[in-house]
């Protein structure tokens, strides 16, 4: 799925707001995607409600606060990971996508002005001096699933391949690491992979990458100087989940022979969900299982299985390097004390990641 | 386009009626007729577009004729459009109408036009309708028949319409359940068995005994949460083991969510609490077992 023709076929028009309209970015695009109709328009109320949907791409500049943090989730620990907007909706359609729930008749979003984003964490990586600042684009998007037309990542990267305290992070589910290989300095950029057992991908993440794809594609980001992270979000209970969830911890080390000081961090999350993801997914079996409300009103696997189910993952990851870290996103603390034995601020290795970054 | 004529009642009702797609039982307002207080029924050719409620209203009250006015040189997919705007009705349309809109639409090749009527359809601009109308026209008709009536919401009935149509008589028939424990155990039975693979041919007996049971929602809960209640079970057995009668309870988070239990109990005396202390105290032996249930 990687070439313009993948593109050019899924979007069926462009809009660009006049701000952005002379930037390389949107130069880019219309000669990337040359038989798309584009428009030129103020701003994005200008488009017209029939093309307010995921085949639409808008261009246009980041407003109001170019730098967020994860919004976390009341009475879960969360690891203070920042967040950059810079592709806003993804097309590869997983069904327990919860942005599904809210970016709805929303166009894609690419936000082309770099150049304020890159500053404002310049800044913020200058007032936590020593600190790890972890950063990234996957939070509202997938990050490279239309890099590779804009090439914004490659940007941020050499930006910030100077500050020794920024992990800038591009979480993505596809393999689409070509476009960053040759860029010269890499900084602590790391590329972030979630992943699934192949049977998950082929049912729940729509036109994802494969899981061998993915894996190609760490192993050479990894051997072009990339740190590389891989997330186990989410992970789902189904009668073979243990066999299949080590079998794919097995295949990072011993097949793709990924190695561990590359490994930048690890995470799990098992899956949950909010009343209303289920209710716009219909009937489908990644809800059967048994789930319970949580504090922040989030169903989950019942506490006891959660914990069986990232003990295992955890204990066989450690069997591989026991320095990789690994974290439990959106976890409360009860199931960090059950797993890691106690909160991350106690855990040597993760209460440096799991730093508040000040200045925001 | 014609101006207003006069037609006689009979030669209306002998016109073709493909659009005959709304609901006639709340009838248009006799007085307002007795007037000639109503809009000019529109018809193209021997096909009359919108109008049967005042038609039959009007049969009522022994009118003969009507005002109709000719619309002409319009196809199927205005003529819909035409009497969705003169139904006016906008968010307000039973499943079996839409299911009517659309096979009219269907039986004209403009099934794909669907979404685009939402906006004279719904409220919002969700275009779910379509999909919901289309699983609405496969529904039994008891279901049908129980979604129209208000004994359950669609939602659920589509969730169960794989079942036999006896799994629904039952409930009917069964213990006296309100609207939403209906679409709680429904919803919890369908799921269950979907997830566990009963076979349809064993759905109809395990709802029975569900129903027969003495607490069906209790007992549906069981079969959707067999892991939970199993630990809901042992929890009070071992509860009961360690502190029955003690007027001492000890009582998990919620779900079995969370790190910590409450304790909680009354005294009377400085006698008497000291023998509940001495009890905590010998619980305290017992205190991994309690805790094993959040770990």
């Amino acid at each position: 799925m990687n070439s313009y023709p993948f593109y050019a076929e899924y979007f069926n028009k462009i809009y660009i707001t006049a701000d952005v309209k002379n930037t390389v970015y949107a130069e880019r695009i219309l000669k990337r995607l040359p038989g798309t109709p584009f428009s030129i328009i103020k701003a994005r109320k200008d488009i017209p409600e029939s093309d307010l949907n995921s085949k639409t791409i808008l261009i246009t500049s980041p407003k109001g606060e170019t730098v967020g943090r994860c919004p976390g989730t009341q009475g879960h620990i969360c690891c203070n990971y920042l967040t950059i907007d810079l592709y806003i909706g993804c097309t590869i359609g997983c069904s327990y996508c919860i942005m599904q729930s809210y970016l709805n008749f929303s166009p894609i979003v690419v936000n082309a002005e770099p150049e304020k984003q890159i500053q404002r964490v310049l800044e913020i990586a200058g007032l936590n001096s020593g600190r790890t600042i972890r950063i990234g684009t996957g939070e509202v998007g997938d990050s490279l699933l239309f890099d590779p037309l804009f090439e914004l990542s490659g940007v941020f990267i050499e930006a910030f391949s100077e500050s020794p305290n920024i992990f800038f992070e591009l979480k993505t589910k596809t393999n689409f690491v070509e476009h960053l290989l040759s860029i010269p300095e890499k900084g602590n950029a790391v590329i972030g992979f979630s992943l699934n057992p192949q049977n998950i991908a082929d049912r729940e993440e729509g036109i994802a990458g494969t899981v061998q794809e993915r894996l190609a594609a760490a192993k050479k980001a990894a051997d072009n100087g990339y740190f590389v992270s891989f997330h186990f979000d989410p992970i789902f209970l189904y009668p073979e989940w243990k066999k299949d969830y080590l079998k794919l911890v097995d295949t990072i080390f011993n097949e793709y022979t990924i190695p561990a000081e590359k490994i930048v961090w690890i995470s799990m999350g098992t899956f949950r969900y909010p009343a209303g993801l289920k209710d716009r997914a219909g009937v489908k079996d990644i809800f059967l299982e048994e789930f319970v409300p949580s504090k922040d009103k989030k169903y989950r696997y019942i506490q006891k299985t959660r914990t069986a189910m990232y003990k295992s993952i955890a204990d066989r990851i450690a069997g591989f390097g026991k320095d990789i870290p690994i974290y439990m996103c959106m976890e409360s603390r009860s199931l960090w004390k059950n797993v890691f034995g106690g909160i991350p601020a106690d855990i040597s290795g993760l209460s440096d990641i799991f730093n508040h970054t000040r200045g925001l | 386009m014609t101006g207003t004529v006069k037609l006689p009642l009979k030669e209306i009702e002998q016109m073709e009626h493909p659009l005959e797609l709304f609901d006639r039982s709340k009838q248009y307002d006799p007085d307002l007729l007795a007037d000639n207080l109503y809009p000019p029924l529109p018809f193209s050719g021997n096909m009359l577009i919108w109008g049967y409620r005042i038609i039959s209203a009007a049969k009522e009250n022994g009118l003969t004729e009507l005002a109709c006015k000719e619309i002409t040189g319009k196809g199927p997919l205005q003529n819909l459009k035409t009497a969705l705007k003169l139904e006016n009705r906008r968010g307000k349309y039973s499943w079996e109408e839409k299911a009517k809109i659309l096979e009219y639409l269907k039986n004209n090749n403009i099934g794909e036009k669907a979404v685009g009527l939402t906006a004279y359809i719904e409220e919002g601009s969700d275009t779910s309708w379509v999909k919901n109308a289309a699983i609405f026209r496969e529904l039994s008709q008891p279901l049908r028949e129980m979604i129209e009536t208000g004994h359950i919401d669609f939602k659920t009935a589509a969730l169960v319409r794989k079942f036999d149509d006896d799994i629904f008589l039952y409930i009917e028939k069964g213990k006296k359940l309100s609207f939403s424990q209906k679409r709680l155990l429904l919803t919890y039975f369908s799921e269950a068995v979907r997830r566990d693979k009963i076979d349809n041919s064993r759905t109809a007996e395990l709802l029975k005994n569900i129903l027969s049971s003495e607490n069906p929602l209790k007992t549906v809960r069981e079969l959707r949460f067999p892991k939970l209640s199993r630990m809901e079970k042992k929890y009070n057995a071992l509860h009961s083991r360690y502190l029955l009668k003690s007027g001492i309870r000890i009582t998990p988070p919620a779900y079995f969510e969370g790190d910590s239990f409450s304790v909680q109990f009354t005294f009377n005396s400085s006698k008497n609490l000291s023998e509940k202390i001495r009890k905590i105290q010998l619980i305290q032996e017992h205190i991994d077992e309690f805790l094993s249930f959040l770990r």
